[in-house]
């Protein structure tokens, strides 16, 4: 069952659209990747789906609720973190237990005190929040909002502050929430990678609209004529188009070590920027000009001598080209 | 410049010595704008921060409004407040006029603009990510006027401290509802007035500088505040 859904989203701030959305299914119990680049709109569609902010125009239904900033029995099971976490005046302690308080729970401490060990957070709980870093704030943001044990985690880059360790930890963390408790997670994230490797779908959004293709090999740029130019690097298209995104799906993107001949109009050299498992097979990052994502087998790896840093070459077929 | 220098100098020594009578109308002074400000307080702490928070159509207009009341003469604020309290007045059964109440309330009713636009402003002012944070964590009405509060407590603790400064150094609500009587309503302001045109000017100078060095020790103490709370 689907446990949001958004339907004719139309939402800004005065007067300018930021967020343009016809209509969009989360699930219940996953993890969502909301992706794409700065000003796309992921915040504020997180801000909706947290219930901090109406949209414009449209509804957003959660449980098959028509919902608000007004349902604040409903906003009590979602926990939001956001980008740059406001941290009030006190102690790190003081301010986990601060959403605990506002509920009159009691044992405050002791369960503040579980899930700041939790995360992993390793200073003194007693410390002043002023004085953190920036990955120390997310944490403490993080559990803040864990500690009210929510149904619902929303996420604005997470892993943004945290180092390797942590950024670890709170994947399989968060993981091990999904699983376990059932819970539902989405989070926004720059890295395509990490949003491929974590989570069951993804969202993209670019310039506060849903893009097509979760967002992978989606290239921003214009048709001047049977080319698609975008900033850094040019396709060639099998006619003129119009459009200016061009999309070329996951399977149709062939990878070589060397350039060879054949009917494959489109060929870029580049090197291997990273490689993740997904489903079994290995998700190969190639920068190209823009970045390029083909799924590859772990045979066929092995095979080539795949390594991080590796020169390769991109090649697929201009028929593979949509142009949107 | 002779009359002047023997002046200062007889006003230093009054001060230095702690002249009795100097220190009970600048206790006086300061224990009637304290009561004024606290008095005040209670009414613009809430007043300030609902106006801060809520964000309705006409909240501009009454800022406005507050904007220009708090150019509010003092004499005008005096001279209301007499109609009111006065024996003929509607109040003046209570018997207030002449009586430091009667500064207090006229003093509170100067500020009380002042105060609510001050830390409304400082509310309004506030991390735009305080009130998501508020909302996102469940807190009621109550808690998120009382953080609210705390969060900003730099910007409306400077309010308050202005609010009192023009208190203290205010003379026309004081003369005109206090009536200047010795060591029940004489303040420092109005003895300023009312001793120098009577002559005594070390007196007045001995106040004024006792005056000036409140203004610094209020200064001193907002900025001792900001550092350490």
């Amino acid at each position: 069952m689907s446990l949001y859904e958004l339907r004719n989203i139309r939402h800004g701030y005065r007067g300018r659209t930021v967020l343009i959305i016809d209509h969009l299914l989360i699930e219940e119990a996953s993890m969502t990747a909301l992706t794409g680049p700065n000003g796309a709109g992921k915040s504020t569609l997180l801000r909706l789906l947290a219930l901090l902010e109406s949209p414009v125009e449209g509804e957003v239904r959660l449980a098959g609720e028509v919902v608000g900033p007004e349902s604040r029995q409903r906003r009590q099971r979602i926990g939001w973190v956001m980008q740059q976490p406001y941290l009030f005046h006190g102690s790190v302690v003081e301010n986990v237990m601060l959403g605990l308080k506002f509920r009159k729970v009691k044992k405050r401490r002791q369960r503040a005190l579980a899930v700041l060990s939790q995360l992993g957070f390793d200073a003194d709980p007693g410390r002043a929040a002023e004085v953190l870093s920036g990955g120390q704030r997310q944490l403490v943001a993080l559990a803040r909002c864990l500690v009210l044990d929510p149904e619902i985690l929303l996420l604005d880059e997470p892993f943004n502050h945290l180092d390797r360790r942590a950024a670890r930890r709170l994947e399989s963390m968060l993981a091990r929430w999904v699983e376990e408790k059932g819970g539902t997670v989405i989070f926004s994230c720059h890295d395509e990678g990490r949003a491929r490797r974590l989570a069951g779908s993804s969202i993209a959004l670019q310039e506060g609209r849903l893009v097509p293709g979760q967002g992978v090999n989606v290239f921003w740029g214009r048709c001047v004529g049977d080319r698609f130019v975008t900033q850094k690097i040019e396709m060639i298209l099998p006619a003129p188009a119009k459009g200016s995104q061009a999309m070329v799906a996951f399977n149709d993107i062939i990878l070589s070590l060397q350039p060879f001949r054949s009917s494959i109009r489109n060929r870029f050299q580049g090197t291997v920027a990273g490689m993740a498992e997904v489903n079994g097979k290995i998700q190969v990052t190639v920068l190209a000009g823009e970045q390029f994502e083909c799924l590859v087998t772990r045979s066929a790896i092995k095979e080539m001598g795949l390594t991080v840093g590796q020169p390769v070459w991109i090649n697929f077929k201009s028929t593979a080209i949509k142009i949107m | 410049m002779d009359y002047f220098e023997a002046s200062l100098r007889t006003a230093l020594r009054l001060i230095l010595s702690a002249d009795s009578e100097v220190l009970l109308i600048a206790l006086t002074s300061l224990r009637i704008s304290l009561f004024a400000v606290l008095v005040a307080c209670f009414l613009a702490l809430p007043a300030g921060i609902l106006l801060g928070m809520a964000d309705f159509p006409g909240r501009r207009l009454v800022r406005q409004l507050l904007g220009a009341l708090m150019a509010l003469p003092t004499v005008v604020v005096g001279l209301l407040l007499y109609g009111l309290l006065s024996r003929k007045g509607p109040w003046g059964e209570l018997g207030l006029l002449y009586t430091p109440w009667a500064i207090i309330i006229g003093q509170s009713v100067l500020i009380l603009p002042l105060l609510i636009h001050s830390i409304s402003t400082s509310v309004m002012g506030a991390d735009p990510r305080l009130s998501l944070t508020l909302d996102s964590l469940g807190a009621n009405l109550w808690q998120r006027g009382w953080y609210l509060m705390k969060e900003t407590r730099l910007g409306i603790l400077a309010g308050i401290v202005n609010g009192f400064g023009r208190a203290i150094g205010e003379v026309g609500v004081a003369m005109m509802l206090g009536g200047n009587i010795a060591g029940y309503t004489r303040t420092m302001t109005t003895a300023i007035a009312l001793e120098t045109s009577k002559g005594e000017f070390e007196l007045g100078l001995a106040l004024g500088g006792v005056l000036l060095a409140v203004a610094f020790v209020l200064n001193y103490l907002l900025l001792w505040l900001q550092k350490e709370i």
